[in-house]
């Protein structure tokens, strides 16, 4: 039992654990449970909802130190067992919970007891461990076609499932992830090219035939300008550019902002909690927030050049290329950069499978970083 | 990149080494590769790092450059503009007694949208919705009118779908209602509206009018004041979230002006008397219609305009036409030969030019030939052969219609005409009203034409026609009859009375007192003896007239009594109507004993001292009332 929890701990290894990592996984939920406050304030008081959340992210917090722990370069065979799992999680939500739709789309699991999980969130651990263990199998064979192609194949069997939910967001996710991957891992220049090529046909073929929905072209249109704004369709990035925008340079306070308190911008608790903060802290509030991302994919990075081993490295490639694509989507579409799609604020949205799936993400980080040294004794 | 490539010996094997064990990398291998590996991964952040400045970018021109114009954006999007619906006026009698008023209602809504959102089994919620609304408003039936559960069902989980709100019911009465129960409903709605709503007993029902959906006024005086009482919306623009108003931030643009009430000149006590007295008529005699109208003998203000339906005239109606029908203003609408009662003016216009005096004697055999055709007197009681040698008093109590043609030849068409125009014949009487009637006038001259017209066949006129022509026989005069006395500022109370025309000479005084005298004779000893008062002397005149349907004489009779009393000073002229009443249909024994109930009525109301006591009571003659 001592034993177990020793293991669990690895006190051993804690001493080389990133602090500053934790600290701004730390600082950022705290920014995030503030800001879902003030989103979700009722006229009575907090909600029930920041209570449920704090519960939620405390456990995630928790789970991240937990996860920080272990050796992620030898869990090849876990990784294999939960790429698995996260595969029939996607296959299920495919089949079975194919007609409970949330939203337009079907991609939670209902659980009895009000419960929803989302595969696609745990897919994007699962991918990125395994295709850590599969690239450094791989080592110098991926600078061939074959090994491109057996990794495109890891990536692509999730990727379809979720495209197919449909998640197009997520499912460029995965694409993000594999191609930060595959780039440091060594992959050659020429198929990356060719790899780009391919998508970009794709993307074409995908506009052409009937793959995207009419909604999703009509906000990448409004967006590039070519088609005019209409004020139904783009009432929600609307409303959050202008919440954004009146924040000004230092903000209108915390639970004083228009648009939050009115609660003009629909969802402005989870994909859009980050009109929230701009708008109540102004450009200060959102620059620092933005800085404090910055530092914490700053910490990531690190890990590749400080880590001896291979996997732990591609792990936290996988780990800082989804988190700051995360990070870059909502940001990006909060402020009217890009098209609306779901995709949280990571650490600050509120959100149970987003919350743990991200803390477990940067656990991973720590444990590439607690297991640098390739040999340990 | 390509050439670099190549030298990774950990990625590619080299030749010289191609068996290297793993576990002994080549320390300068590992480190160009790892070289590489940051020069790739340089680019991953030069990418990520564009990505940052660009939304750095953005936030740079929209929370600093821009800022001015999302902000001013974010405040307009809190700007609600809010139009003040007016309180409608109200409608009261002459002691500012209220007719009809508003009284708070409910409209109850089910919204599924609201439904679903709740925790728990939509089924159950639905049904406990069904139960609930069954037991808080039994009878109504409200349960078949939510949205199915089938509907709810499928449609639950898309949360694109909207469900459409339905409306259980309008304006509800809030007695007898527990809207805590009500509100506790799954999917229950309860929107707050003001109904309209007639004062206890629906007083004046037909002279207030209708009041449809959505304010629309459909008849009475809801109708023809409508200007007046809607009022003006203000309009008043606030700041407001989804929670509410915020306070401070409101600017009003124009105030609401509310309705402003209308004061009749109907006096209500007086008018609730004479409905039920009207009504028990009809009902008893099974009549189409029947009216009262009560004018002061001195203003000419309607105390009282009492209107009653038969039920078999409501039956046989179409659907659509039945409510209205029901609190139709036959007063002022219905329009029918006078008979009769128009015999007083041909004999008061004849004293008046002096072509006959109260001591002229006339003879009547029954029949008084005109031309090709003749006019008759219908055989009753003693007069089986015409009412023989008579007086000018004998010619209007005995109603004598050969006489009356006799008397008529002598004064000739245009003095006769001209009086009947001068008391209101022929012309709408603006009390405003819409609907009222101008009634029918014989345009053109002839011998046979002038004997009919003197003893009312061939015109019509509406009940306040009689009664406001009457009223000359007070002192000469014509009153144009009022029933609007006021309009009223529903806050301020500030009071704008109407106008009122000046009275017009139509006879001398000394002939409206001749008439007077001649008319109490009617009421003494005349066909009118049902109509006698307890205490008061009283003087009229019965009618009992044939009506016309589709252009020709139908065997239904008009039953009229029009009279003043106290008859040396009146106070009140009173027109009874009765509409084809079945079984006794003659004036003074249908009409008559409603106008002695009237009239004694508004001697007790108004405390008019008694000019007789009862013993005076004449002894009645079995021919008593039915003359026509």
């Amino acid at each position: 039992m001592m034993l177990m929890l020793f293991n669990i701990l690895a006190l051993r290894y804690r001493k080389n654990s990133d602090w500053y990592l934790y600290g701004l996984a730390v600082v950022l939920s705290v920014v995030g449970l503030i800001s879902v406050a003030s989103a979700t304030m009722t006229p009575t008081g907090l909600s029930s909802t920041l209570i449920k959340q704090s519960i939620i992210q405390g456990f995630a917090l928790v789970l991240m130190y937990v996860v920080g722990g272990i050796d992620v370069n030898n869990s090849r065979r876990a990784s294999i067992v939960m790429y698995l799992i996260a595969l029939f999680g996607l296959l299920l939500v495919a089949t079975v919970f194919r007609h409970t739709e949330i939203k337009g789309a079907s991609r939670w699991i209902v659980l009895p007891g009000g419960f929803q999980l989302q595969p696609s969130e745990f897919a994007k651990i699962a991918v990125i461990v395994t295709m850590a263990h599969f690239l450094s199998q791989l080592r110098g064979r991926i600078a061939t076609w074959g090994g491109l192609m057996q990794s495109l194949i890891v990536v692509g069997i999730p990727f379809l499932l979720v495209a197919a939910q449909p998640d197009l967001t997520t499912a460029l996710v995965f694409l993000c992830i594999w191609f930060a991957m595959v780039l440091i891992a060594g992959a050659r220049w020429q198929h990356l090219t060719l790899m780009i090529v391919a998508c970009a046909l794709l993307a074409t073929f995908a506009w052409k035939s009937n793959v995207l929905r009419q909604y999703q072209k009509d906000r990448v249109l409004v967006l590039v300008g070519m088609k005019k704004s209409d004020k139904k369709l783009n009432y929600q990035s609307d409303q959050a550019s202008i919440a954004v925008g009146a924040g000004g340079f230092t903000g209108q306070g915390w639970n004083k902002g228009i648009q939050n308190t009115g609660n003009w911008v629909p969802e402005n608790q989870t994909d859009f909690i980050f009109t929230v903060i701009a708008e109540e802290s102004g450009f200060v509030g959102s620059v620092t927030i933005l800085i404090l991302y910055g530092a914490l994919f700053y910490r990531g990075l690190r890990a590749v050049v400080i880590s001896e081993h291979s996997t732990g490295r591609l792990v936290s490639v996988g780990v800082v290329t989804m988190l700051a694509f995360h990070v870059i989507v909502n940001v990006g579409m909060n402020c009217g950069l890009l098209p609306v799609a779901g995709v949280p604020l990571p650490l600050i949205s509120q959100g149970g499978s987003s919350a743990i799936t991200t803390c477990i993400a940067i656990g991973l980080m720590q444990s590439a970083i607690t297991r640098k040294h390739a040999l340990q004794f | 990149m390509n050439e670099r490539r190549n030298t990774r010996p950990g990625r590619v094997p080299a030749p010289p080494r191609p068996t290297a064990p793993r576990s002994t990398p080549n320390v300068q291998a590992i480190n160009r590769a790892r070289k590489d590996e940051h020069g790739r991964m340089g680019i991953v952040l030069w990418i990520g790092g564009l990505a940052f400045t660009l939304i750095a970018g953005k936030l740079t021109l929209i929370q600093l450059v821009q800022r001015d114009i999302y902000a001013g954006q974010s405040s307009v999007s809190r700007i609600r503009h809010i139009n003040d619906e007016p309180r409608r006026g109200m409608i009261v009698d002459r002691n500012g007694r209220a007719l009809v008023m508003n009284v708070p209602a409910v409209t109850i809504v089910f919204d599924a949208n609201i439904l679903v959102k709740q925790t728990g089994d939509p089924e159950d919620l639905l049904s406990a919705t069904k139960i609930g609304l069954e037991e808080a408003l039994p009878g109504l039936d409200l349960a078949s009118m939510l949205t199915s559960s089938n509907e709810i069902l499928l449609r639950r989980n898309n949360a694109r779908a909207r469900f459409q709100p339905v409306e259980l019911v309008r304006d509800l009465d809030l007695a007898n209602l527990d809207l805590k129960v009500l509100r506790k409903l799954p999917g229950i709605g309860i929107v707050k509206t003001t109904k309209r709503s007639l004062a206890s007993g629906e007083i004046a029902a037909s002279v207030v009018g209708l009041l449809g959906r959505d304010a629309n006024p459909l008849s009475g005086m809801e109708l023809a004041m409508n200007e007046h009482l809607i009022g003006v919306p203000g309009q008043r623009y606030l700041a407001k979230d989804l929670d509410g108003i915020i306070p401070g931030t409101e600017e009003v643009v124009s105030k609401v002006k509310h309705g402003n009430d209308v004061v009749l000149t109907i006096d209500s006590v007086l008018q609730s008397e004479a409905e039920s007295l009207v009504q028990s008529v009809v009902a008893k005699s099974h009549a189409q219609y029947g009216s009262v109208v009560v004018l002061d003998a001195n203003t000419g203000d309607v105390l009282v305009m009492a209107n009653a339906t038969g039920i078999d005239t409501i039956k046989n109606a179409p659907k659509g036409l039945q409510k209205l029908l029901l609190t139709k203003n036959w007063a002022v609408e219905g329009a029918n030969e006078p008979g009769s009662t128009f015999k007083s003016f041909t004999i008061a216009s004849a004293l008046d030019a002096g072509v006959i005096t109260t001591n002229s004697s006339f003879l009547c055999n029954g029949e008084r030939r005109i031309g090709k055709r003749a006019v008759h007197c219908a055989p009753h009681g003693v007069f089986q052969h015409g009412h023989a040698s008579q007086d000018v008093s004998g010619v209007i109590k005995q109603s004598c219609n050969v006489a009356t043609a006799e008397i008529a030849s002598r004064l000739g068409w245009d003095r006769l005409t001209s009086t009947l125009h001068a008391v209101g014949c022929g012309q709408r009487l603006e009390i405003g009203l819409n609907g009222a009637t101008r009634g029918v006038f014989p345009e053109t001259e002839s011998k046979i034409g002038l004997a009919t017209l003197s003893f009312g066949q061939g015109p019509a006129i509406s009940p306040l026609h009689l009664a406001s022509a009457y009223g000359t026989f007070v002192d000469g005069r014509f009153r144009r009859p009022t029933l609007i006395h006021a309009v009223r500022d529903q806050v301020s109370g500030a009071v704008k009375l109407t106008k009122r025309s000046e009275a017009e000479r139509v006879f001398s005084a000394e002939t409206a007192t001749q008439m007077r005298s001649l008319l109490k004779d009617v009421i003494e000893t005349g066909t009118g003896v049902k109509a006698q008062l307890a205490f008061h002397d009283a003087g009229g005149k019965t009618g009992t007239a044939q009506m016309v349907e589709d252009g020709r004489y139908s065997g239904k009779y008009m039953a009229s009594f029009v009279g003043l009393a106290p008859i040396k000073e009146p106070k009140f002229i009173v027109a009874v109507t009765i509409a084809a009443p079945k079984g006794d249909h003659y004036g003074g024994s249908v009409a008559g004993p409603v106008f002695k109930e009237v009239m004694e009525r508004a001697m007790v109301r108004y405390d008019i001292q008694p000019t007789r006591t009862k013993r005076q009571l004449s002894q009645r003659s079995d021919s008593a009332g039915k003359g026509d």
